[in-house]
């Protein structure tokens, strides 16, 4: 028997971006590409699980780390807009030969409904959408945009502890790499992008964008996240929706349960390829 | 470890920014006694003070909610440390 086919390296890769550098982990592959957007404190690590998952072996993967997060510069204004057209620049860079499929955690899924042109089917994990979604990002503009510098540091200090009463990653190691993130964003990248993506989802301007898209929308939801019976609010926002609950997750079902989370989205895109 | 070593640290936290809890029972959130920043701020300080760790399964906001819920969780922390 031929030995198993090991996926292509992954590699650490960046492109100038107004004045910076938009960063990502990505790999290459035979198959269509995935792009992979965190969400409100995160960064390209929390989708580590996908660049060795075997449903997603033979994929692309272009994680991005979203400018101000991760290692990719902030970018002035930072708004849902200047985010998203870095995401696309991004994308625009890679010259993959088809359209590839957008994965989009929490926050992005306001980023994901800017890009959609670019991009042939989305799945949104735990994505914000309706007003109920926004509990994260109304913690942080409760505040004001000077006093949260304060609460923030608070809040990086005890990143591990945060983390732990969202997810559920098999190690202690993998809880520090994820927590490590809240190191790498900074108060005012935080506030400046929970603000805007606040006043997106209010005006319904996330959910009428989607509402408009006639591609594949694939909404994931932790069976412990954060939106509860809100799930079925979103079917009836977008009818289009496919709604898909993860077992044995928080808010974070890449990283409580990649296995079944990325299985799922491989399947969602192989079924979608073959009615399209 | 005694519940009275742990009931103590527990308290000692709140004393520390000058707030009390009036019941066992008293919700701590609903009394706006604690927030969700504290909430991580508590944990840690009761983890680093008794050399503890909660378990998994018990790191939801339900179980830090009163004095008999906080009680309740570190001894189950202690139990299994011992």
């Amino acid at each position: 028997m031929p030995p198993p086919r090991l996926p292509n390296p992954v590699e650490r890769y960046a492109i100038p971006w107004n004045g910076g550098e938009v960063s990502c982990l990505r790999r290459t592959g035979v198959k269509r590409a995935l792009v992979l957007l965190h969400g409100l404190y995160g960064g390209a690590i929390h989708f580590d699980a996908a660049f060795s998952d075997t449903a997603l072996s033979r994929h692309a993967l272009l994680a991005i780390d979203l400018p101000g997060f991760g290692y990719s510069d902030k970018v002035e204004p930072t708004t849902i807009q200047t985010v998203a057209e870095a995401v696309k620049g991004m994308i625009d860079d890679q010259k993959f030969d088809k359209k590839p499929w957008l994965v989009a955690h929490s926050l992005s899924g306001s980023v994901a409904a800017r890009i959609l042109d670019d991009v042939i089917g989305v799945s949104l994990i735990e994505g914000n959408i309706l007003e109920d979604h926004l509990r994260f990002s109304d913690d942080v503009i409760a505040h004001d945009r000077a006093a949260y510098g304060g609460i923030f540091s608070r809040l990086e200090k005890n990143a591990l502890v945060a983390l732990r009463f969202q997810t559920q990653p098999r190690d202690r190691e993998s809880l520090k790499r994820y927590a490590a993130t809240y190191a790498q964003c900074t108060a005012d990248t935080v506030w400046d992008i929970a603000k805007d993506s606040n006043e997106d989802i209010r005006a319904h301007t996330t959910r009428a964008l989607f509402a408009d898209w006639r591609g594949p929308l694939y909404c994931l939801f932790g069976s412990e996240g954060s939106y509860g019976e809100t799930i079925h609010d979103v079917q009836e926002a977008l009818s289009c929706a496919v709604l898909r609950e993860i077992s044995n997750s928080g808010h974070f079902p890449m990283i409580d349960n990649p296995e079944e989370t990325y299985a799922a989205i491989a399947a969602h895109m192989q079924n979608r390829s073959s009615h399209a | 470890m005694s519940e009275n070593s742990i009931e103590t640290c527990i308290v000692t936290f709140f004393r520390e920014r000058g707030k009390d809890i009036p019941h066992p029972e008293a919700d701590l959130f609903e009394l706006q006694i604690i927030d969700s920043m504290e909430l991580l701020e508590l944990v840690m300080h009761l983890e680093e003070k008794l050399g503890l760790e909660v378990d998994q399964d018990r790191m939801k906001a339900d179980n830090f909610r009163s004095l008999v819920a906080i009680l309740d969780t570190m001894g189950h922390a202690a139990a299994k440390a011992s």
